[in-house]
């Protein structure tokens, strides 16, 4: 089968000299369609810099990152950002939701942008919210949401536009243990009913076991692969 | 200290804008608050300085006494009197005498005087100052250069003067030649009343020589000078009270002789310069008021904006275990970073502005302080400034010390109010509004921010904060229609497919704050409602001065010696388009109330006449009848002279003795006014031939006369008188400039009036012609007389239609089309007049009671009812487009006339001071606001940028360009600058329209008449509007910009956001 993603080689050098951080050294990896993909490592390892790499938000300093088929390394600004419109879905840490927009609202920002209609757009912002749960709370502004709603409301958001690409970095690092359980449970569940596949880097070692593979990042490298239970 | 420096470097940006708004607004508020203090005791200064010499100065004159002893124990009891000054203010005394009884070879009054301290107020032009002479030699004197000239006199010339008490000729020597330095100033007024009576001088002689051959029967007089620099304030009430007092209290409780009389304006002044500094207060109130509310709000706006930047970081703070005091203390670290630089460079700024102010005003002659103002300001200007930069502290400071709550709550409360916050400021916006429509209705009753009677009235508070309130009040209430606009603005965006839009429209939407808006709103609405209210004082007192004059020009006669212009030649003036006359008088309109009566050519009202649109009907004019004209016997038109032969003819019996008066014929000059010509006074039985000249073009219109029967008291023979008396003009001709004659008979339209003594009897009288006969009896001892007129006159009778003012009407009752008797002043009968139509007010006549009539008409009138050929007293001049200083030079050119030139008048309200004083106020509060909410929105533009950073980040991953980001903020700055300037304006307008005329007040505190009339201008108006809406916009774009750069150069990275 043919990778959804596919990372060669790539490496990212931040700063110049005597002061250079090598946060990734030439890391390869693929992910299939479908596959949950946890990266694993310390604080520092360099899981989030690869994260960005992967979804387009930063560019590598050497090797290269295929997404769906495109190259990422290769792209202009403005491809990268209809990638990260319609292939590439986004979890936060902080979540990312826009405070004065409800729970709604922030779900149909992706589709706006890419013009969808508002009767779709309306139909598939409530099927997403009943899907994460939060039906309810459509109304409802961030504030007015616990942490672990407004994530739900981020990864609704993600799915807007039927990525087929999810990147989450530490999705329930801010969240109890129970409801990031919840929180990976669902993102299990969405990659499981759409086949989208998911690459989430976490430290959270109970959460690894609802990864398909689990991939140690330490000092910017992998490490031996672990494989994941289940 | 290092942390607070740390955390002011990340934000040093916004601090600097914050620091920068502070120091401007700390010094506007500094420059302002200086100048609403300095700016009425200014005005009184140059007030005083202006006012006439009787206003400043306090005079005291006597008869001179007999002899030397008495002059000087009368100069030392007057001079005792001002020993501590006058009031606590140094007084400078200076006593002069002149003689009345020496008189000028041409029959003129000469002045001699001596004059204390003449050296010290005039130049010696040549010679010397007068030193006494031997007996026998003419006194010395020194004369004025003016009469120098007048009387064609030089030094070592010799001045003819015969003294009236001898009749023995007292000629005086020149022996110097002065002219006066300060011509108009106090020191004068020792001699000014004998020349102001026509007498020459004054003939300045020695002292001694005064006392010794002129003291008898002289007057001596002292001057009281207060310093002018000292006039102002309460310094100048102390110097009233005690003036009054010296004037209203008995000479000899004084220690002054019995013929002493004291006269001093000092308390009209003071009365007249206490009314007006209120006035200038209260119209300085108002824009100091704005400024303070501007200056205020945007100081708390740049507080709030800057504790908002921290909020999080106190929450997180607090939630570490901060104490209150710790985050107190950070905050004021802060704080004192902002208002260090406005608390220490505040003051010098407000000082260069207030410099900048004085530099403007002197040109007007006004100085704004006695003393050049400090370069680093005055210790007032400090202290307000420090109490400014202090307030900006404590808002800074306020909320980290206050108690603190969860995040969530803080967030809840910013971006869902709770019910009790929004009841609470639904409240605050209820009483702000119900405050206002108090104030409003009170400022529309009281007609004026000032109240009380005259003589104590006070600048009452609400009335004069009503402005301001009713700023705050419709700005209160726009806020709340605000959010219906921006949601109206959603709903619109949201049927489009921009992202961009409805981003930037969903955040004008649901703004944490409306700060911004808030300041942008009242900022523009300060600047109109200031525009607004300068322009329609400026229109006011062009209003004022039209309706005083009345006319363009308007001329009467300086002196009733000086001939009556002919019309004629006044329309020949360059620029002078028309001509009106016009009488005066006054009418009795009840008990307590007069009305001006104005009898003016109704057919040249319209043309000649400025009265404002709004307090006449157009076309009033026209609902007059046309003036009604006497009829009579046209003169041919070139006629010059009246020619014939009077007969006074008396036949009878008894011992009274028949007398005529004059003989008078009444001419219609030919525009309806009546001129009275005399014919002679003829003796009994004795023909008395006349050849007198006639305006031409006249219509002969009446004949009268009157007779009288003397009886001698010492012959009592019985029998009265019996008999006929008759008067006969014979031969009447109009003979024209070649002496060629027609004859002129009577019109068979006369009838004859006669009104006698209650004991004459007058029989039939009989009339033929121009031939008046009467049968005449009478038993009585005493003189009786009768008077006849020939004239047609029934319809003059009838009473004339009048144009009123609605306090005629409220004071007689009536109505239009009603007839009514007023009263008359000057001795003359009651005139009944018949109501036509209304008129707010009356040009030129001052009061709210008016008349207006047709000349001609009343003319007649007066002529059927009291014989008095009434004739014009005015004359009203139109003057052409672009030619009224040219008519003006002109009139000003002819000898013996008074002038009312509204031009000058105009000149004169629109360039007093203190007006110009409060203008200037209102303009820098105008342009105070303008740049404060410049600085404002400044600062919340960069706040919001720094608010947005992570918005934007997020925004940009999730797949929008960073131009739809940029134009989202465009759009939501656009539409709230547009809702905010366009608010402004309507709130502005809308308080401009209720307040703005009621806050225009003349000098004395009164209504202007006609009411002053709410003006908008464009340009004042939406000027500082547009300038804001194009800031706003513009930092929208920096703003938009900025961000742009930073989501392309930076997208939110993973790990990064926060």
């Amino acid at each position: 089968m043919t990778p959804l993603v596919r990372v060669d080689r790539v490496s990212r050098v931040f700063g110049h000299g005597a002061r250079e951080v090598h946060a990734v050294r030439e890391v390869s990896l693929v992910a299939a369609p479908g596959e949950v993909l946890a990266i694993r490592g310390r604080s520092g390892a360099g899981k989030t810099t690869l994260l960005n790499l992967i979804g387009g938000l930063d560019r590598p300093t050497a090797g290269s990152v295929h997404v769906a088929g495109h190259e990422l390394t290769a792209a202009d600004e403005r491809r990268l950002r209809r990638l990260r419109r319609d292939t590439i879905g986004f979890v936060f840490q902080s979540f990312g939701l826009i405070p004065i927009l409800s729970a709604a609202e922030n779900v149909g920002v992706p589709m706006r942008l890419a013009r969808r209609r508002a009767r779709e757009r309306d139909e598939r912002v409530s099927m997403l919210l009943e899907l994460v749960g939060l039906g309810a709370h459509a109304r409802q502004r961030p504030y007015e949401l616990s942490g672990g709603q407004q994530q739900r409301v981020a990864i609704a958001r993600a799915l807007a536009n039927e990525p087929k690409l999810l990147i989450a970095d530490e999705p329930t690092g801010q969240l109890d243990s129970e409801t990031g359980r919840q929180i990976m449970d669902l993102i299990r569940a969405v990659v499981l009913a759409r086949g989208t596949t998911a690459i989430v880097a976490t430290h959270d070692a109970a959460l690894l076991d609802l990864a398909d593979r689990v991939l140690v990042l330490r000092d910017g490298r992998i490490a031996d692969p672990v494989p994941a239970a289940g | 200290m290092r942390l607070v420096l740390r955390r002011a470097a990340l934000a040093r940006t916004l601090l600097a804008a914050a620091a920068i708004t502070a120091t401007v607004t700390t010094a506007l508020l500094t420059a302002f608050l200086q100048f609403a203090q300095l700016l009425p005791a200014a005005g009184g200064r140059a007030a005083v300085a202006g006012a006439p010499v009787s206003e400043r100065t306090l005079f005291v004159t006597m008869s001179a006494g007999d002899n030397a002893q008495d002059l000087e124990e009368r100069d030392a009891a007057v001079r005792k009197l001002f020993t501590g000054g006058l009031g606590g203010v140094p007084v400078t005394v200076d006593g002069g005498a002149y003689a009345i009884s020496q008189r000028l070879a041409d029959g003129r009054s000469a002045v001699v005087a001596y004059l204390d301290r003449l050296a010290d107020h005039a130049d010696l032009v040549d010679g010397a100052w007068p030193v006494p002479v031997p007996r026998g030699q003419p006194v010395q004197a020194a004369v004025p250069e003016a009469v120098a000239a007048a009387l064609g006199v030089r030094v070592g010339g010799r001045i003819a003067v015969t003294d009236d008490r001898t009749k023995k000729p007292a000629p005086l020597a020149v022996v110097g030649v002065y002219r006066p330095r300060d011509a108009g100033g106090g020191y004068w007024r020792l001699a000014a009343a004998p020349v102001a009576a026509g007498g020459l001088g004054p003939l300045a002689v020695d002292r001694a020589e005064f006392l010794a051959r002129y003291q008898l029967l002289s007057t001596v007089n002292w001057v009281a000078i207060p310093a002018a620099d000292q006039l102002a304030g309460r310094r100048l009430e102390a110097v009233s009270a005690q003036a009054t007092r010296l004037r209203t209290t008995e000479a000899q409780k004084l220690g002054l002789d019995t013929s002493t009389k004291v006269s001093t304006g000092l308390d009209e002044l003071a009365g007249r310069l206490r009314v007006a500094e209120l006035v200038t207060r209260s119209g300085l109130l108002l824009p100091a008021l704005l400024l303070t509310l501007i200056a205020g709000y945007t100081l708390w706006l740049v507080a709030g904006l800057l504790n908002d930047q921290r909020r999080g970081e106190h929450s997180l703070l607090r939630a570490r275990g901060a104490a209150r005091g710790q985050l107190a203390r950070l905050a004021t670290g802060e704080a004192l970073l902002v208002i260090v630089p406005a608390g220490l460079l505040g003051a010098p700024l407000a000082a260069a502005a207030l410099r900048a102010a004085d530099r403007r005003l002197t040109t007007r002659g006004l100085a704004l302080s006695t003393v050049d103002i400090p370069m680093l300001g005055a210790w007032q200007g400090w202290a307000i400034a420090v109490a400014a930069a202090l307030c900006c502290a404590v808002a800074l400071v306020l909320p980290a010390a206050r108690r603190g709550r969860t995040w969530v709550a803080e967030q809840q409360e910013r971006f869902r109010p709770t019910r009790w916050a929004v009841a609470q400021r639904a409240g605050v916006d209820l009483a702000l509004v119900v405050l206002a429509v108090l104030a409003w209705s009170q400022l529309r009753q009281y007609g004026g921010p000032l109240t009380g009677p005259a003589g104590a009235l006070g600048i009452d508070p609400l009335l004069v904060t009503a402005p301001a309130i009713g700023v705050l009040a419709t700005t209160a209430v726009s806020l709340r229609l605000l959010p219906a606009a921006t949601r109206g603005g959603v709903r619109v965006a949201e049927r489009r497919r921009s992202f961009a839009s409805l981003l930037g429209v969903w955040q004008a939407d649901r703004r944490p704050h409306a700060g911004p808006v808030l300041l942008l709103v009242l900022a523009v609405a300060v600047a109109a409602l200031a525009g607004c209210v300068a322009a329609t004082w400026q229109l006011s007192q062009r209003d004022q001065a039209a309706h005083e004059a009345g006319a363009d020009l308007r001329i009467s006669r300086a002196t009733a010696s000086v001939p009556a212009p002919a019309v004629a030649d006044l329309a020949a003036l360059p620029g002078v388009a028309a001509v009106m006359r016009a009488d005066r008088g006054t009418l009795q309109v009840s008990n307590e109330a007069t009305a001006t009566l104005l009898a003016v050519e109704t057919t040249k009202a319209a043309q000649v006449m400025r009265i404002r649109p709004d307090l006449a009907e157009p076309g009033l004019f026209d609902r007059m009848p046309a003036p009604r004209r006497l009829s009579g016997t046209a003169l041919p038109a070139q006629t010059r002279r009246l020619t014939g032969q009077l007969l006074f003819a008396v036949s009878g019996t008894g011992t009274a003795q028949a007398f005529s008066t004059d003989v008078a014929v009444y001419l219609d000059d030919g525009s309806g006014l009546l001129q009275r010509v005399s014919l002679g006074t003829p003796l009994a039985n004795r023909a008395l031939p006349f050849d007198v000249p006639v305006p031409a073009g006249s219509t002969l219109v009446g004949l009268a006369s009157s007779g009288r029967l003397e009886f001698d008291p010492f012959n009592e023979a019985e029998g009265g008188f019996e008999g006929t008396v008759a008067w006969t003009i014979s031969r009447l001709a109009a003979v024209d400039a070649q002496g060629a004659r027609t004859e002129v008979t009577a019109p068979t339209t006369w009838e004859l009036d006669t009104t006698a003594d209650q004991f004459l009897h007058l029989g039939e009288a009989k009339v033929t012609g121009l031939d008046v006969r009467y049968t005449v009896s009478i038993d009585a001892f005493m003189t009786n007389a009768w008077t006849f007129r020939l004239a047609d006159v029934a319809s003059a009778r009838e009473p004339v239609p009048a144009l009123v003012t609605p306090a005629v009407l409220a004071g007689t009752s009536k109505k239009v089309g009603d007839r009514v008797e007023l009263g008359s002043s000057g001795g003359t009968a009651p005139l009944e007049i018949k109501i036509v139509g209304v008129l707010d007010a009356l040009p030129s006549a001052p009061g709210a009671g008016g008349v207006v009539v047709d000349l001609p008409t009343y003319a007649g009138y007066r002529f059927a009812h009291e014989q008095l050929a009434a004739s014009a007293a005015e004359w009203w001049l139109a003057t052409r487009a672009g030619e009224h200083d040219r008519a003006a030079a002109a009139v000003a050119g002819q000898s013996g006339l008074a002038v009312v030139d509204r031009e000058a008048l105009t000149r004169r309200l629109l360039d007093d001071p203190l007006g110009i004083g409060v203008l200037l106020a209102l303009y820098a509060a105008a342009l105070a606001a303008t740049v404060l909410a410049g600085f404002g929105l400044a600062v919340d533009a960069r706040s919001t940028a720094l608010r947005r950073s992570g918005e934007m980040a997020v925004l940009h991953t999730l797949g929008a360009s960073p131009n739809a980001l940029a134009r989202a903020l465009v759009v939501e700055q656009a539409l709230l600058a547009g809702l905010g300037v366009l608010s402004g304006l309507l709130v502005g307008i809308a308080v401009a329209v209720a307040m703005a005329p009621a806050l225009v007040l003349t000098a004395a505190a009164r209504a202007p008449v006609p009411p002053a009339v709410l003006v908008v201008p464009p340009t004042e108006t939406g000027l500082p509007a547009l300038a804001l809406l194009l800031v706003a916009l513009l930092l929208g774009a920096v703003v938009a910009r900025r961000t742009r750069r930073e989501v392309i150069t930076g997208l939110l990275r993973m790990g990064t956001e926060q």
